[in-house]
Formats: C-alpha cells, sequence, structure tokens
C-alpha cells in the first residue's frame, strides 16, 4: 500500500511536470528542454528554506516558483529571435549553465553535495512525514495546477497562444505581440516546473545538481509524447503509463546489468516507438473544439 | 606565461577532440536539417568497440577502428534510412524528430551500458603503448595523445573537404545543402545523398570516438556530453559552414582552457555555455554562418 | 479635396542590393476602394508590407488618419484600425474556421495569464458576444455548417473566403486585401464584392491588390499603377485602364483602343 502511494506521489511530479512542458511546446510551440533546470530552482528553493524553517514550505515554494518565472520570462526576452531547432540548442545551454551554477553555490546549494534531510512539508504541530498525508498534499497541488492550465489553456490567453503557434506573421496581423504571449507562457510553464521540482525535493530529501539535468527532460518529455498534446486529462494518464512500466519493468527477472539501464532503455524504446507509430500520442487529436457549444 | 602557453596548448587538443564531434554533426544538420541527437550514443558505441576489440579480443588498434568505424557508419546511416526517413512526414513538426533523435540516443547509449558493462573502462593500456608518452617543448607538455587529436582533426576535416568538394557523392551532397528542390529536379536523389551525408558525418566522428576515450575513459555517457558541446559550438559557430565550425570549436576549446587564468575551474562549462548562448543570441547564424 | 486617409510619402524599401520600393508616394483615399495594380514583381505586396508594419522602409513616412505610424509594430498597426490579409492566406491550419474568426475578434478580459484565471465570469460573457460576431462573419462568408472543420482541411475558394472572414472580423477603418479574389468562380467572386461593398457601406475604406481586371473595374473607384516599386499612374478606374502606359506595359495592348 505504501509502495503504492509512493507511485501516486511519482505521478503526481510527473504530471506536474508535464504540464510544464505541455503548455510551453504543445500550446506555446517552443521547443525548450529547459524544464530540468526550473525543476531544479524549485527544488533547491524548497530545499535551502524547508532544511532551515521547515514550516515555510509553502512561501518556499513560492519562491523557487517566482524565481524560475523570472528566468524563463528573461530567457524568453532573450530569446525572441530563436526558433524550432535553435531554441533546443539555446534550451539544452540553460539546462547546463543552470546546473553549473547550482553546483558553485555551496553556500545556498551545498555544491556538489546537494542537499540532504530536506524535511516533508509540515509545521510545527503537523508534519506529513507518512506517504499517505503527503500524497494527499501532492494530489492537492497537482489538481490545483491542472485547474490553473486548465483555464488559461481554454481562455483567450490560450486562444491566442495557439494562434501564435500557429502562424505568428498572421497573428500580429490580428492585433496580438509575440513577444509578450511567448515571454508569458515561458514564466507560467517555468513556474509549474518549478512546483514539480518542490515537490521532488520533498519527496526525495536529498538533491543534487546531477538530478537536474537533460536526463530529467527526457523523463518528463516521455510522458508528454505518450500522453499527446492534444487532451490536458491525457497529461496524468501519460504519467500514470510511463511510471506502471518502469514499475512492472522492475519485477521482469531482469540480470542486475540490465536491470541498471532499463528504465532508460524503457523512455528511449517509448520515445522513438511514439515518433514512429503515434506522434499525436495515446489520446488522438480532437476532431471539433471550442466551437463546439 | 608558459601557464598560458599549457592552456593553449590543452586547449587546442580539446578543441581538436570538439571539432570531431561537431563537424560530423554539422554535415548532417546543414544538409538534411535533422537534429542527430543520437550522434552522441554513435560515438559511445563506437568509443566502446574500440575498447571490446582491443582489451577483450586482443585486436591490434587498426583493426579496432575499422571494426568501430564500420558500426558507426552503419548505425549512422541506419538512423537516417529507418527512423528519421519515416518520423519526418510533411504534417509533423520538428519536434518528434528531436524526440525521435533523443530517444534513439538514449536507448542506444544504454544498450551499450547493457551490453558491454555500466562501469568505467579505460582504453590507453590495450591501444597505447610506446604511445602513451609525450613532447616537451619550451617548457610545455604536448601529450602524444593530444598532439594525435590535433593532426588527426586537421588531416580529417581536410578529408572531408576534399571529399565534398571533388567528389561525385561531395558534390551531390553540397548541391543538396544548397538548394534541395532544385537538385532533386537534376535528378539527385536526395535520400540517397542524406544516407550518405548520415555515414560520412558518423566516419569523421570515429577519432572522437578514440581521442575522448582515451582522454576521459569510458562511461557510457561521454558521447552524449561530448555531442552536448559539440552541436552547441555547431550552432554558435555556424551550421552549413563546416570550416565555420572547425574554427569555432578550436576557439571554443582554447577559450574554454584559456577561462582558467580567470576563473575557477568549476565555472569553465557554465562560462563556455553562456558565451556560446550569447553567440547564438546575438548573431542567430553563429558565428561564421551565412545570414538567413 | 479631403484629406487621403493613408499617405505613402518617400518611400524606399531595399532588400540588400535590390530597391523593392523606390520614391513611392501614394495616397489612399476615404470612404472609397482602391486598386493597387501593376505587374508580378511591382513591389504592391512590399508596400502593404510596410504599410502595416512588416517591413520597415530605409526612407520615407506612411501616414495613416494624420498619424505617423512608420516604426510601429504589426500588433499595434491593426490595432490602430488597418487589417490586412494576405495572400498565402496565412489561416491557422490546425485551428477551426471558428477559431480562425475568432482570433480577430477582440478580448478585453482573459489575454495574461493571471486575467485566465481571475477574470472568469467577465470571459464568459464575453465569449458570447464574441462568439455571435465570429457567427455571423462565418454566416456572410458563406462557412457557418464549417465552424468545427479545420482550416487545413478546406478547399480553396473555402480557404479564401475564411480568410475574408477573418480579416473582417477586425472591424477596422482601412482594410487592405492582398489578391482576395484570385482564383474563386464567379459566384465567389460575387459573395466577395458583396462583402466590399458591405464595407464601404458601414464606412471604412478598402485597398486591393488584384490581377483581374473585369473586378477591378467593378469594384473600384480608383486605380493606383505601380511597375518595379515605382508610381507609374493614379487615376479614376476607368480612366487610369484606358492610360497608355498601363495599356502597353501592363496589359499588353498595343496604343489606345
Amino acid at each position: 500500500m505504501d509502495y503504492f502511494v509512493g507511485l501516486v506521489i511519482l505521478a503526481s511530479i510527473y504530471t506536474i511536470g508535464a504540464l510544464s512542458l505541455n503548455i510551453l511546446q504543445g500550446h506555446g510551440g517552443v521547443f525548450s528542454v529547459a524544464t530540468a533546470a526550473f525543476m531544479g530552482i524549485g527544488a533547491y528553493a524548497t530545499g535551502a528554506v524547508t532544511v532551515e524553517y521547515p514550516a515555510l514550505f509553502l512561501p518556499a515554494m513560492a519562491i523557487g516558483a517566482v524565481l524560475s518565472a523570472l528566468l524563463g520570462y528573461g530567457f524568453a526576452q532573450l530569446t525572441l529571435r530563436v526558433n524550432g531547432d535553435y531554441m533546443v540548442v539555446a534550451s539544452f545551454a540553460l539546462v547546463v549553465i543552470v546546473g553549473q551554477t547550482i553546483l558553485n553555490l555551496p553556500a545556498i546549494t551545498g555544491g556538489g553535495m546537494g542537499i540532504p534531510g530536506i524535511p516533508r512539508p509540515g509545521t510545527d504541530d503537523v508534519q506529513l512525514n507518512d506517504n499517505l498525508p503527503f500524497a494527499i498534499f501532492c494530489v492537492a497541488i497537482t489538481a490545483l495546477v491542472y485547474l490553473a492550465c486548465h483555464f488559461i489553456l481554454k481562455s483567450p490567453f490560450g486562444d491566442a497562444l495557439r494562434t501564435l503557434r500557429e502562424d505568428p506573421i498572421a497573428a500580429s496581423a490580428l492585433g496580438r505581440y509575440p513577444r509578450r504571449f511567448r515571454a508569458a507562457v515561458f514564466a507560467g510553464s517555468s513556474a509549474i516546473a518549478a512546483i514539480s521540482g518542490s515537490v521532488y525535493a520533498h519527496y526525495i530529501s536529498y538533491i543534487s545538481p546531477a538530478d537536474f539535468t537533460v536526463k530529467l527532460t527526457i523523463t518528463i518529455l516521455t510522458v508528454v509524447v505518450v500522453a499527446g498534446t492534444n487532451r490536458l486529462w491525457a497529461i496524468p494518464l501519460g504519467a500514470a503509463v510511463v511510471i506502471g512500466l518502469t514499475e512492472g519493468a522492475r519485477y521482469l527477472p531482469l540480470p542486475d546489468q540490465i536491470a541498471a539501464g532499463a528504465d532508460q532503455i524503457l523512455f528511449g524504446a517509448l520515445l522513438v516507438a511514439f515518433a514512429l507509430l503515434r506522434p499525436q500520442g495515446l489520446i488522438g487529436p480532437k476532431k471539433d473544439t471550442r466551437s463546439a457549444k | 606565461m608558459r601557464e598560458a602557453l599549457q592552456l593553449l596548448v590543452d586547449g587546442l587538443a580539446e578543441g581538436s577532440r570538439i571539432a570531431l564531434v561537431a563537424v560530423g554533426f554539422s554535415l548532417i544538420y546543414g544538409v538534411t536539417k535533422t537534429l542527430h541527437l543520437a550522434h552522441g550514443a554513435i560515438i559511445t558505441l563506437g568509443a566502446y568497440l574500440i575498447w571490446w576489440t582491443s582489451s577483450a579480443l586482443g585486436a591490434p588498434l587498426p583493426v579496432a577502428l575499422a571494426i568501430a568505424a564500420i558500426a558507426m557508419v552503419l548505425l549512422g546511416m541506419g538512423h537516417e534510412r529507418f527512423l528519421y526517413r519515416t518520423v519526418r512526414r510533411p504534417s509533423t513538426s520538428n519536434l518528434i524528430i528531436v524526440v525521435a533523435a533523443l530517444g534513439a540516443g538514449i536507448l542506444l547509449q544504454n544498450l551499450v551500458g547493457v551490453v558491454f558493462g555500466f562501469d568505467t573502462k579505460s582504453i590507453r593500456d590495450a591501444t597505447l603503448g610506446a604511445a602513451s608518452g609525450g613532447l616537451q617543448v619550451a617548457g610545455v607538455a604536448i601529450p602524444f595523445t593530444d598532439l594525435g587529436a590535433f593532426v588527426v582533426a586537421i588531416v580529417v576535416f581536410g578529408a572531408l573537404v576534399a571529399f565534398l568538394r571533388y567528389t561525385k557523392m561531395g558534390r551531390r551532397i553540397r548541391a543538396v545543402e544548397a538548394n534541395p528542390l532544385l537538385s532533386s529536379v537534376v535528378g539527385v536523389d536526395y535520400r540517397r545523398v542524406y544516407v550518405w551525408t548520415f555515414g560520412i558525418g558518423s566516419l569523421v566522428a570515429l577519432p572522437a570516438s578514440f581521442f575522448i576515450g582515451l582522454n576521459s575513459g569510458l562511461f557510457t555517457t561521454i558521447g552524449f556530453d561530448a555531442m552536448m558541446i559539440g552541436f552547441v559550438v555547431a550552432f554558435a559557430g555556424g551550421i552549413g559552414s563546416l570550416s565555420g565550425t572547425f574554427f569555432a570549436s578550436l576557439l571554443i576549446g582554447v577559450v574554454q582552457s584559456l577561462s582558467l587564468l580567470l576563473i575557477p575551474s568549476s565555472w569553465q562549462q557554465a562560462f563556455t555555455f553562456a558565451l556560446m548562448l550569447l553567440i547564438l543570441l546575438a548573431r542567430p547564424q553563429g558565428l561564421f554562418g551565412k545570414a538567413a | 479635396m479631403t484629406e487621403p486617409m493613408l499617405k505613402v510619402r518617400d518611400v524606399d524599401m531595399l532588400f540588400g542590393g535590390l530597391k523593392a520600393v523606390d520614391n513611392l508616394s501614394i495616397d489612399i483615399p476615404a470612404g472609397t476602394t482602391t486598386a493597387l495594380i501593376g505587374p508580378n514583381g511591382a513591389g504592391k505586396t512590399t508596400v502593404f508590407n510596410i504599410i502595416t508594419g512588416f517591413l520597415k522602409p530605409q526612407r520615407g513616412t506612411v501616414e495613416f488618419e494624420g498619424e505617423i505610424i512608420t516604426g510601429r509594430r504589426p500588433d499595434q498597426i491593426a490595432r490602430g484600425g488597418i487589417a490586412r490579409s494576405f495572400q498565402d492566406l496565412k489561416l491557422f491550419r490546425g485551428l477551426t474556421c471558428f477559431e480562425n474568426v475568432l482570433a480577430a475578434t477582440a478580448a478585453r478580459h482573459g489575454e495574461s495569464i493571471t486575467g485566465s484565471m481571475l477574470s472568469r465570469r467577465a470571459i464568459a460573457k464575453e465569449t458570447t458576444e464574441r462568439g455571435d460576431a465570429v457567427m455571423h462573419w462565418l454566416e456572410i462568408a458563406g462557412l457557418a455548417d464549417r465552424r468545427g472543420t479545420l482550416a487545413q482541411d478546406l478547399g480553396y475558394a473555402e480557404a479564401k473566403m475564411l480568410a475574408i472572414a477573418r480579416v473582417l472580423a477586425l472591424d477596422a477603418r482601412l482594410y487592405l486585401l492582398d489578391e482576395p479574389c484570385s482564383g474563386l468562380d464567379q459566384k465567389a467572386l460575387e459573395r466577395v464584392r458583396a462583402l466590399i461593398d458591405g464595407l464601404l457601406e458601414g464606412g471604412a475604406t478598402v485597398c486591393i491588390i488584384e490581377h483581374n481586371m473585369a473586378l477591378v473595374r467593378d469594384v473600384a473607384e480608383v486605380g493606383i499603377f505601380l511597375e518595379q516599386g515605382a508610381f507609374v499612374a493614379s487615376d479614376q478606374i476607368d480612366a487610369l485602364l484606358e492610360d497608355e502606359r498601363m495599356r502597353e506595359r501592363y496589359l499588353g495592348l498595343g496604343g489606345t483602343k
């Protein structure tokens, strides 16, 4: 039972991260792999604050989200003329830069040693040390983030975002300033990724820079690719599928040598399989969109 | 002064290793517009094959290199023929190709680990023997492996340029890069050209497998790590200009090394990537690239 | 003589060494339809791009309703009362007809991240109003039953009508239409002509780029003839079509009839 609860927590982390990436890629049309960097910022904000002041877990999460939003906003402004593949390159560079910066600020981040002993959220009276209360906390956070994403994507902002994804020139000719929307969606997506990182920090309780590399983005990317970008509710489903497969693989009688790489092999295989066979994800495209009233 | 010279030499060697990765990547992207993020995994495989054939099978170095080269070329071509060509449909966005490339790379990299083991390995003993020493010039130490990397990088680059200029396939590759539509009109089969481009681009990376393996030892992420800096350099140097990529690689290697004079080594990577990012932002076509 | 609605003055546009627009000065009078005509490559679309802020001229100014608008961003100019359509349509291919036209209607609420989460009631109300406007334009364009169809699944004529519906929904004072009628059959042409008439009746001004001389004669009052980026002649449309230079260089007819 505890094991299953742990999976729910992991699914929450993946879902929030995937929501972040989905908003940016699927709706904003931005090919960024920098999700891991923003998750790292969120994780370290939570880690650095709650190790000293465990009761401040919500402000810590907020700090992480705000810092990420600012960095995301700034990065978006800088990379305005950068599109498509070039954005992949630039965001790659950002992950390295953020990771290295974390490594080089040992006073806050513990440098290469990382931050051990991150507590679960809780005040002096209540500590969510057991997995089940913490899982409920995670699910609640996930639900709030999901709801926020739903409102954002279904609103005029979401509509405008999708027109900019389709054709920025035409969208300009209709009175929308691409830069503003791009910066906004980057900021929002980064803040959400940071929240995912904060939950992650509480869960695994020990974080180091090595946790927040492109490898983490690939994990999140796998969830997004499996889910597809058409329906928001496919995201938690995608997270469940990916976790289900990786956990299921643990039960296969694999020799140690294979088991060491099993997770990554699974992610790689999933990415290749979906790219080849079902690029639209598990849940296919909608037939009728908002116009169906 | 001596310190600076030593750093310069080290930087040129590192730049040469980067160049051997970046040039192949730049050729592939420049011609096929594919962000071949599995390039690093192929480099890893090459290094591990060199290790396996020379250490486990005891084969002499030239044989090991030949076997690795064949495998890398076949894998590179295979990626294009079976993966990218299938994924590359008009309605699919570039993103899916990146997804496929990343997935293939992760898959290959970890299969290498599964087959050969995830522990760190060394190819120095098996392959170098007498050549593990070095020169001493004006108080500067130049290991033979570094010298070799520099010389080989120049030779390989020269050979690549000659190939592209003087052979029939080379000219076809340049034609497709310059104008895909027009080349198909005059009868160039762009699909065959693409496969060849991947093959050549992977072949050029064989020395990278060797020298990177020598330099840092073998672990399953060496190719990916090398590709990370290699592909950013390729873009920052200028996609579409192989000499631009080559010189940018050497330049970045030297700058990264010389930066030690000013900043602690832990900041080197951040500095280098920040520099390349700035170049890309200020000049999206890269240092030596042509404006769009 | 009333002030022209739009004044282009002494504009040069260079691409590298190529002079696409050469010392151009034209006026677009208010309340009528002006036709911008000339051979391919005459710079007509370039002029539209300059007026709407997509290109910045090396020299010269654009003045709209008495205000200099050169140097403004395209989105600012669009919100400022100038609507333009594109020769290659630039529809939002992955979105439905409804969503394409919806994009042209202004949203006062909810076009920011915070707004989208907080102003939900205002958004709902405004969305209903905007939706009614969208259906109005779709009906006029004959696309009411295609509201849920993706733009990329439309036929050629339907796509052109959608592009027109989208630009009309901008509710602008000046409409720049870039070859709105190319490739359309008689029935569709009638519809477009009726739409343009409707715009004028509503007090707007129209400028179209067209090659179909019959349509131009029918729809336009004033014509401006450009060639190789330079102004050649401008007149009431009937007079212009009789102009010798026009007839020789553009229509390929020798001398006067």
